[in-house]
């Protein structure tokens, strides 16, 4: 893992910066070194794409030089300018993070049109890229949004039908409501043991760590939060362990122990939590 | 915050649409979705008026602070009549899900 710093060489070599298209259109791409950081099983790459809300239609600009065929056809079937703008921003994170990981592990150059990240029936984002080395290595890649920002994060995996999640909460947005909507009684006690001062904090955490495993798992919240249920929460550690219903249809449910276990932080602006199942 | 219907029985059609239409303007503020006022009936939470996950958890906590004296059973609002899954509904079926569900507010 390199370093968060200007002369990283695999930004220079990838030439973040402008998107192809998007001349004079505030669209920033960069590397996302923190949520990559704490999952240090896996070589994994996370990048975060940020657009200025004042700015144009930049997506429509850069669609016909960032997207395939089929991903461009399901971004034109999305209803409303700000659902395409949202679905774009994610796919170019999630394409540069894709790049980062093909770059680190194979020394592949893979330009930003050649990789596809296309939702599969259960809407899970999948990766296709005719530069992908014939291995039994796949990549599994998890793309989250938050305000004018999406972040994805991509990593090498050899595992069954899981893969990696992550999830991302504004420290700064209104959350009222969410300990009453999206956590039990026994999972608000596990909140109140937080200090007070970081404690909002900590509720988007935990949140975002539900939202984590459920889209390692590949089959998402199930418009039911408590099928995720916080056990336990290692506040030094940066990690929360999480209970997944029994109800849930996993694709390999040997690979559920009695729990999965997330890692959390806060950074630039955002809780954050990242969760992988192999 | 203000909640023009925390002391009302009223359990018609109209004052549940009114209750689900102000608690999405609350968590809407995040929300990429054009969200007119008034809110469409046949709007859906997600594709139309762009809530997140998160936004939908904070709806269901904002509308069980004021929604009556049990927990309102959230996790129905997403089963269809059918019994499958559903991964996005509309205002008016929150509407009719509080209708349904909504018993006597706390006071």
């Amino acid at each position: 893992m390199t370093g968060d710093s200007p002369s990283d060489p695999f930004r220079a070599a990838l030439g973040f910066g402008m998107l192809p298209g998007c001349l004079g259109h505030a669209v920033v791409r960069n590397p996302w070194f923190e949520p990559a950081r704490v999952s240090l099983r896996m070589t994994s790459w996370c990048c975060q794409c940020v657009d200025d809300i004042q700015t144009g239609p930049w997506d429509e600009e850069a669609a016909p030089y960032s997207l395939l065929e089929p991903e461009w056809r399901v971004w034109r079937s999305l209803p409303h300018a700000s659902a395409r703008r949202q679905w774009m921003r994610g796919r170019v994170a999630a394409k540069d993070a894709v790049r980062l990981l093909l770059l680190d592990r194979y020394s592949i150059m893979a330009p930003l049109e050649t990789v596809g990240v296309l939702p599969d029936l259960q809407g899970r984002p999948r990766v296709t890229c005719a530069a992908l080395p014939k291995t039994s290595a796949w990549i599994s890649v998890s793309i989250s949004h938050c305000g004018n920002s999406s972040v994805a994060l991509a990593t090498e995996q050899t595992g069954t039908g899981h893969g990696v999640g992550i999830d991302v909460a504004s420290l700064t947005d209104n959350h009222e409501g969410l300990a009453e909507g999206g956590f039990c009684p026994a999972e608000t006690a596990l909140l109140e043991e937080c200090p007070e001062p970081d404690r909002p904090h900590w509720l988007l955490r935990l949140w975002c760590a539900k939202e984590a495993v459920a889209k390692a798992l590949g089959v998402g919240l199930k418009g039911n939060p408590m099928n995720y249920r916080v056990l336990r929460v290692d506040r030094p550690g940066g990690t929360v362990e999480i209970q997944v219903a029994d109800t849930l249809e996993l694709a390999d449910p040997s690979r559920i122990q009695e729990s999965v276990t997330a890692h959390v932080g806060c950074d630039r602006g955002m809780a954050f939590a990242v969760a992988w199942v192999e | 915050m203000k909640w023009p219907f925390h002391e009302s029985h009223d359990r018609t059609p109209e004052t549940a649409l009114h209750l689900a239409m102000d608690a999405i303007a609350q968590v809407s503020g995040n929300a990429w979705g054009t969200v007119e006022s008034p809110i469409p009936p046949q709007a859906f939470l997600g594709a139309d008026l762009g809530l997140s996950s998160l936004a939908v958890a904070r709806l269901a906590g904002i509308l069980n602070q004021h929604g009556g004296t049990k927990p309102l059973p959230f996790h129905k609002l997403f089963v269809s009549p059918e019994g499958s899954l559903r991964h996005d509904v509309r205002v008016s079926d929150l509407a009719a899900f509080l209708e349904q569900h909504r018993n006597t507010p706390r006071l």
